[in-house]
């Protein structure tokens, strides 16, 4: 059967601490600048033989580049060094080979695909064939088996990833992980936000494979955005802020309050102050109860005309998937919402319907859901009204060109050429004249996802300059963005979404960009402020 | 929109090359094939493969595809002789039971795909097999006999041409007119271009892509009627031979006129194209299977140009996705 049988065998000593092993990974002034930035400033990082480490950071830590680096796929600056298992790796423009078997990586989405089965998919890259070069799946099923009993699971080999649920998947990616070490009593395995989408009860068993692993003597770095679950698990924490270790103690000595501080950058200079306005009107504009669907649960929220509402959170908290809920382009699960009064059929709510009462939305994927942008500007911005174009009979694109131009000029899209595709206008322009096409159906409530995402600082000047002086003539304004320091300049009020629910609601004298990040990683919810 | 001279060239090149193959062909075979004879019978014989073309154009417009149309068109052409010919139902009765035929062919390909999700190609290639081997299953031998009016309806000569090409040319100004200037029109094209844009600003793209997938079957099994009037018999094995040259004007037809969109005097322009050359192919003595050859490459070439034209840009002002 050749040596590729042994590796299968179940029974493996789990190794001595020894002394005289080589740490797992050895990483010496890792640096990385892209277009002039240093986004990673001359890091060190040693990972021992079977510890579990966290290393935790805001985005634009660094943390995602330093993992990338680790995987071959960027290269660091002159004078870096990296050792795993005691051997140097060598880093080569086409990517180094990642210490081929000593390091392993499960991915945020896991590297699964939905259609294949489970046997299928543990075994894809590296198929154990026989004669004449056919898979040979008696081989891999002992192997599975053998791979998963490790892990104390059994899954049916013939199921696929669809079948079984999540927390399942997880694990199934940190075996074939763990099986691919050349070595499975040394050895480095990366994992990078395994546990973002896992339903609550699913952490523990996902914890206790990681536990497993490192048992074996392989050193574990958990890349991750959940301080409760890093505590619970790692041994040490290092903490990435803009690029610089800032932190690296054993997690016995640390609390979340402590990480939270570590993570959050001070805002230079004095706090940036939410804009000095008050609601004009006291009328409720949007009133939002219980809403659920999409990872949301019991979201509940008023917006006053005039008033301008941030939702934020962690990627995956279910805060920018409000907007589409509202909007009707997601269902809702649950929940009911009414704008002036009027209430929204919220689980058979359409576009059309939402449009219809007084609700537009800006979709935060401009080339997908926002424009056609290989379609001229000005039927992508008048799109949604054509029917007032019409003139006996005819679709008069004269009149079209002329409406559009009239509402690109007063958005500020520059060229003024509406008869252009979209394509051909700058990223700013483009969001500009989307912007556009909703602001000419005088929307009662607009619903924004990421509105200046890829835009030009300028340009997004001006973005908010628009949302400001529309919420000042009447307009209830939802904004929902990852970006804190935007979100404090133009909002009235903030809501932080955690696990799918309001966590916190800032304003007034508590809407800064500290308290805004430490709720997003606390997960607890502060007293309701509202008045 | 102001177009460069490379936007000319690609906008009318097709015409162009058009030009450059009938003189070739009147070069080479000046008594046959510049003849009003020759002229008349490519305009008027190519007809109904226009309107089924036309008739395909919405729901392509819509990211649809009907592959089952020229199969729709092929049992509409049988159930007309058995109708018609055989049991000597009335030409009234008769159509109204076939373009209902090609309604519901047209709904239920609809509700597979609109409504069950159903990859359109998979979809409409069974149907259309189903359909070929149902129209065999009606009757297997050409009928004659077909209505002596319809007969004489369709080949009407107007100016020296049958009635039924003055029909094409309708349809094609039809179609022309609603992707150009009505609102419809323009939600269709967003519908086949941005779906998701589509939806969000209000559109119900179920609706557009049902309705774009019932016209086509609606106008198929039309045009089964019509070239049933032009040919005088009814013949069960006539509907897959036009897959492939509908499928080539069509495709054809995008990178023309309006390059990059489907549409319809690029249609046009297309069929009538192919019609020339694989005509004047014949005349140089290439018979039978250039007509095959011809199409064949045409459709590859067509898809591969419709690629090319929607990558350049005249203005070389293409921005980076």
């Amino acid at each position: 059967m050749g040596p590729v049988l042994t590796r299968a065998s179940p029974a493996e000593p789990i190794p001595p601490e020894g002394t005289d092993a080589a740490p797992a990974l050895v990483a010496r002034a890792l640096s990385k600048r892209f277009a002039g930035r240093t986004v990673l400033h001359r890091l060190d990082l040693d990972l021992h033989r079977g510890e579990v480490r966290g290393l935790l950071g805001h985005n634009g830590s660094g943390k995602s580049t330093f993992v990338k680096i680790l995987s071959g796929y960027h290269q660091p600056e002159p004078g870096a060094a990296l050792t795993v298992c005691g051997q140097p790796v060598a880093f080569t423009r086409s990517g180094h080979d990642p210490a081929h078997g000593l390091m392993s990586f499960v991915h945020q989405d896991l590297g699964l695909v939905a259609t294949a089965t489970i046997v299928e998919t543990f075994g894809v890259g590296r198929y154990l064939t026989g004669l004449g070069g056919r898979i040979s799946w008696r081989r891999e099923r002992s192997q599975l088996a053998a791979a998963l009993a490790r892990f104390g699971v059994d899954l049916p080999p013939d199921r696929t990833i669809a079948e079984i649920p999540v927390t399942d998947r997880a694990i199934l990616a940190i075996a074939r992980a763990f099986d691919r070490l050349a070595d499975r009593r040394q050895g480095v395995l990366v994992l990078d936000e395994p546990t973002a989408f896992l339903p609550q009860d699913g952490v523990e068993r996902v914890c206790a494979a990681i536990r497993t692993v490192a048992h074996h003597g392989v050193g574990v770095l958990l890349v991750t955005h959940n301080i409760p679950q890093a505590l619970a698990i790692t041994e040490r924490i290092t903490v990435l802020r803009d690029g610089h270790r800032v932190l690296e103690e054993p997690t016995t000595a640390l609390t979340t309050q402590r990480l939270v501080t570590a993570m959050v950058t001070e805002p230079v200079g004095a706090q940036t102050t939410s804009r000095a306005r008050r609601p004009r009107s006291r009328e409720v504009a949007l009133a939002v109860r219980d809403l659920g669907g999409a990872g949301t649960r019991g979201v509940s929220f008023d917006v006053r005309a005039g008033e301008i509402v941030g939702l934020t959170g962690l990627m995956g908290s279910g805060f920018q998937r409000v907007p589409y809920l509202l909007f009707g382009a997601t269902a809702a699960r649950s929940g009911s919402a009414c704008v002036h009064g009027d209430p929204l059929p919220l689980p058979r709510l359409t576009p059309a319907r939402a449009i219809r009462a007084g609700l537009c939305l800006v979709p935060g994927d401009r080339a997908r859901h926002a424009a056609v942008l290989d379609a001229p500007a000005a039927d992508n911005i008048t799109l949604g009204d054509l029917a007032r174009h019409v003139r006996r009979g005819l679709l008069r694109q004269d009149r079209v060109v002329a409406h559009a131009s009239a509402l690109m000029d007063q958005a500020g899209v520059q060229p003024l050429a509406p008869g252009r595709d979209l394509r051909t206008f700058s990223g700013g322009n483009q969001q500009k004249a989307v912007l556009a096409k909703w602001l000419a159906r005088a929307p009662r409530v607009l619903l924004l996802d990421e509105p200046v995402h890829g835009v030009d600082v300028s340009s997004r000047a001006q973005i908010f300059t628009r949302l400001a002086a529309l919420a000042d003539a009447g307009t209830a304004i939802v904004l929902a963005s990852i970006d804190h320091d935007d979100l404090v300049a133009v909002c009235d009020t903030v809501l932080v979404l955690a696990n799918g629910r309001i966590t916190a609601r800032l304003h007034g004298e508590t809407l800064t960009a500290q308290r805004m990040l430490t709720a997003c990683y606390q997960h607890t919810r502060t007293p309701d402020e509202t008045v | 929109m102001t177009p460069g001279r490379a936007g000319v060239v690609r906008r009318f090149g097709l015409l162009a090359i058009w030009a450059v193959m009938i003189a070739v062909f009147g070069v080479l075979r000046p008594e046959e094939f510049l003849t009003t004879g020759t002229v008349g019978a490519i305009l008027s014989s190519q007809a109904p493969l226009l309107i089924l073309a036309l008739g395909l154009l919405p729901a392509l417009t819509a990211d649809t595809l009907d592959l089952s149309a020229p199969a729709t068109l092929g049992i509409a052409d049988t159930l007309l002789g058995e109708l018609n010919a055989v049991h000597h139902w009335p030409l009234w009765a008769a159509a109204a039971v076939i373009v209902s035929c090609g309604a519901l062919i047209g709904s239920l390909n609809a509700a597979f795909i609109v409504g069950f999700g159903g990859d359109p190609i998979v979809v409409t290639l069974g149907t259309g097999t189903l359909l070929g081997g149902a129209a065999l299953g009606i009757n297997i031998v050409p009928t004659a006999g077909i209505s002596a009016w319809l007969v004489t309806l369709t080949r009407h000569p107007v100016l020296g041409l049958q009635l039924i090409f003055y029909l094409g040319l309708a349809l094609a100004l039809g179609t022309w007119y609603f992707a150009t200037y009505t609102p419809t029109g323009r939600h269709l094209f967003f519908v086949g271009a941005g779906p998701d844009v589509a939806r969000l600003t209000g559109i119900n793209v179920t609706r557009y892509r049902t309705a774009a997938l019932v016209y086509s079957g609606v106008i198929a099994s039309i045009t089964g009627i019509l070239l049933a009037g032009t040919l005088g018999s009814s013949d069960p094995t006539i509907g897959p031979t036009y897959l492939l040259p509908v499928f080539a004007g069509i495709f054809l037809g995008a990178t023309t006129i309006t390059p990059g969109r489907f549409n319809a005097w690029g249609t046009v322009a297309a069929v009538y194209f192919l019609t020339t050359g694989v005509t004047g192919l014949e005349l140089l003595g290439l018979s039978g299977w250039v007509n095959q050859v011809f199409y064949g490459a045409a459709l590859v070439l067509a898809a591969t140009f419709s690629r090319i034209v929607t990558r350049a840009d005249p203005e070389g002002a293409q921005a980076s996705i």
